[in-house]
């Protein structure tokens, strides 16, 4: 059935939905320019959000760890500053339209196995572009171990 | 979910146009949209005859049946860049556009982890006046979604071109009702994410489970890249750990065979049977060490050679490449690399690529390959991976139950006027060649999973219960050779309007 809100989805199809809308966007996909999953986490029922509660502060901590290693600058040659700041600018055009949700599924596809609910607390900066606030951001799909990424299949 | 027998409605033909929404941005596209394209005859639709069945159907049919009076007129499309919304695209081409003059760009690539990879573009939506069907093979290959891992672990965005999305997405578990034999499919829809207008519906594709004990006998070759490039930890250290874990997990009946190779090919361990012989096999896999140039064709050849020699009938019979995709010795061009292997994939030798190392790492081979030898592609970067891959889902990696897997969506004209298929650019097939089991697509091994996610532009007027498409699943049976197909009609629930 094709339901007419994300509420009455499974977690399974959020699940997919979301992943497909990250990788659109890390191909630089023309179809993503207004791509949003804020929606998805906002129809969510209020327990999945109580228990994604729980793993927020260890994933944001995540996020932020993960930027600061994409845009740190590097020393050594012009070359090597140059490659950098491409990465940075590609980051940074990129990623902003992801929206918190699309920034904790780069996480957890980033650190794949750990998996689990994530939550990001209201008005926290995007760590991708400080002028792109985040607003109040849930993710609440990956309810259960079992989803975690496989290798194989 | 109810089953039935039922025939397969007529597929006349028609033509193909793109949509007008891919943008300017798909034009350092063009050619490989064109490739992913260009090769898709069309079928106009029996509308009366194709949205009237039951929910789910399946039937076994016998191979290489094909709608009678099926022709295909010419492709027609429309260049995609030339129907593109140069508005829209600006943003998503500037970032990678070679000698603008921005001050971020720069030709040379990232040192550290560069990799050859291959831009197949990206589908564009297409007309369903102009082309109702979509038809592709599926895929369970997880290599690009391990890549991008690895990149993003790394603190880097993982390159464009390395993305298939259909990796991504297919390399997370879901909860699929796992089918009693064959393969089981399923459908849902809801908002889409890209266009609040629009919807999307995923379709899944489950394989049956076999336990490690239920599976037949394996006979497996490894075939090792030892050649200089491999000489790190996290490239032939990984790999002789991943496969030591993998013979750990075979039976008594099971037999080990090894080749390495590097200036040449060399067999380290002729055809051994597991029982009484674990420790030789092991010893010889600790035994690997790298050194020289890298002829993979060579070392190909003499693991098939190795691989049908040690034939097992009604067993499995898997190469199983471990490299990190580089060829400077030999045939290096992964199209004639294909080819070579190509018979013996008939022959039932299948191929699983294991990809290792990311510098100069060639994703483009080792896709291919695993693609024209009927196996699958991974890439494993940590001993956890390769825990996964030959630990936990052995039996997939191993066992296959379903080969030249594809699906078609016949969409109701009435109801759709656009769909986009996000990923799987690599794996269009013909839609007149939908029922031709000649035709090379997709393997599943057991319980393997393959999920793809469509998006849709509805007409106005779109009402609950209303069909919307209907997706058919075709497969062969591995050991009867029968060829079956599934069938789910996708409907908009009574829950309310969409689109």
């Amino acid at each position: 059935m094709v339901e007419a809100r994300w509420a009455d989805t499974s977690d399974d199809f959020r699940l997919a939905v979301t992943v497909s809308a990250l990788a659109e966007l890390l191909r630089n996909s023309p179809f993503t320019p207004d791509v949003s999953l804020d929606q998805v986490g906002a129809e969510r029922p209020a327990s999945r959000v109580t228990r994604a509660r729980a793993s927020g502060v260890r994933r944001t901590g995540r996020l932020s760890d993960q930027a600061q290693l994409t845009r740190s600058p590097r020393g050594g040659s012009e070359r090597e500053r140059r490659i950098e700041n491409h990465r940075n600018h590609v980051v940074e055009r990129r990623l902003p339209v992801l929206g918190a949700h699309g920034l904790v599924a780069l996480d957890l596809i980033a650190h794949g196995a750990d998996g689990g609910e994530a939550f990001l607390p209201s008005s926290a900066a995007s760590p991708y572009n400080p002028a792109a606030s985040i607003s109040t951001a849930r993710m609440p799909y990956f309810s259960s171990s079992s989803n975690l990424p496989s290798t194989g299949s | 979910m109810s089953l039935s027998k039922t025939k397969i409605g007529r597929r006349p033909a028609t033509v193909l146009l793109t949509f007008a929404l891919i943008g300017a941005a798909c034009s350092a596209n063009a050619d490989s949209v064109d490739n992913a394209e260009s090769s898709r005859q069309q079928a106009t639709s029996d509308a009366a005859g194709g949205h009237s069945q039951d929910s789910q159907t399946t039937e076994v049919v016998a191979r290489d049946e094909r709608p009678v009076g099926e022709s295909a007129d010419s492709a027609v499309r429309a260049d995609a860049t030339t129907a593109a919304d140069a508005t829209t695209a600006a943003d998503a081409t500037t970032a990678a556009e070679p000698g603008s003059d921005d001050g971020f760009f720069v030709d040379e690539k990232p040192v550290e982890l560069e990799g050859t990879f291959h831009d197949y573009g990206v589908r564009p939506f297409v007309l369903t006046s102009q082309d109702p069907f979509s038809t592709f093979a599926l895929d369970v290959d997880t290599g690009s979604y391990s890549i991008g891992r690895q990149y993003l672990s790394n603190g880097q965005l993982p390159p464009v071109e390395s993305v298939r999305v259909e990796e991504y997405v297919n390399a997370i578990t879901y909860h699929y009702e796992a089918p009693s034999h064959g393969l089981g499919l399923e459908a849902e829809g809801g908002p889409s994410p890209f266009n609040h207008d629009n919807v999307v519906v995923r379709i899944g594709v489950q394989a049956m489970e076999v336990t490690n004990s239920e599976r037949p006998d394996a006979s497996l070759v490894f075939v090792v890249d030892t050649s200089g490039s491999m000489d790190r930890d996290n490239r032939l250290g990984l790999v002789r750990r991943s496969l030591d874990l993998l013979v750990r997990e075979l039976g008594p009946n099971d037999q080990v065979a090894i080749v390495t190779y590097s200036n040449s090919a060399t067999v380290v361990l002729e055809p051994t049977s597991i029982a009484d012989n674990e420790e030789v096999i092991r010893d010889a896999i600790a035994s690997l060490r790298p050194d020289g140039s890298t002829n993979l064709e060579a070392g190909l050849e003499k693991g098939y050679e190795l691989a049908t020699e040690a034939l097992v009938s009604e067993g499995i019979n898997r190469v199983i490449l471990a490299s990190d995709g580089i060829a400077n010795v030999g045939l290096t061009d992964p199209t004639r690399l294909s080819t070579m292997i190509r018979d013996d994939a008939d022959q039932g030798i299948q191929l699983v690529t294991v990809g290792v190392g990311m510098s100069d790492y060639n994703d483009v081979v080792m896709e291919q390959l695993a693609d024209d030898g009927d196996g699958f592609y991974a890439y494993v970067a940590t001993d956890d991976e390769a825990a996964r891959l030959f630990g936990d889902e052995l039996v997939g990696t191993l066992l296959t139950v379903a080969i030249d897997g594809k699906i078609q969506v016949d969409f109701n004209t009435e109801r759709v006027a656009a769909y986009r298929l996000i990923g799987y650019e690599n794996r269009a097939v013909l839609d007149d060649d939908f029922r031709n089991d000649s035709v090379d697509a997709g393997e599943l091994g057991a319980g393997h999973q393959a999920t793809a996610i469509y998006e849709l532009t509805l007409h106005d007027g779109v009402v609950a219960q209303d069909s919307l498409a209907t997706a058919a699943l075709r497969w062969e049976d591995p050991e009867t050779g029968l060829v079956t197909e599934a069938r789910q009609e996708i409907r908009v629930s009574g829950r309310g309007s969409v689109g």
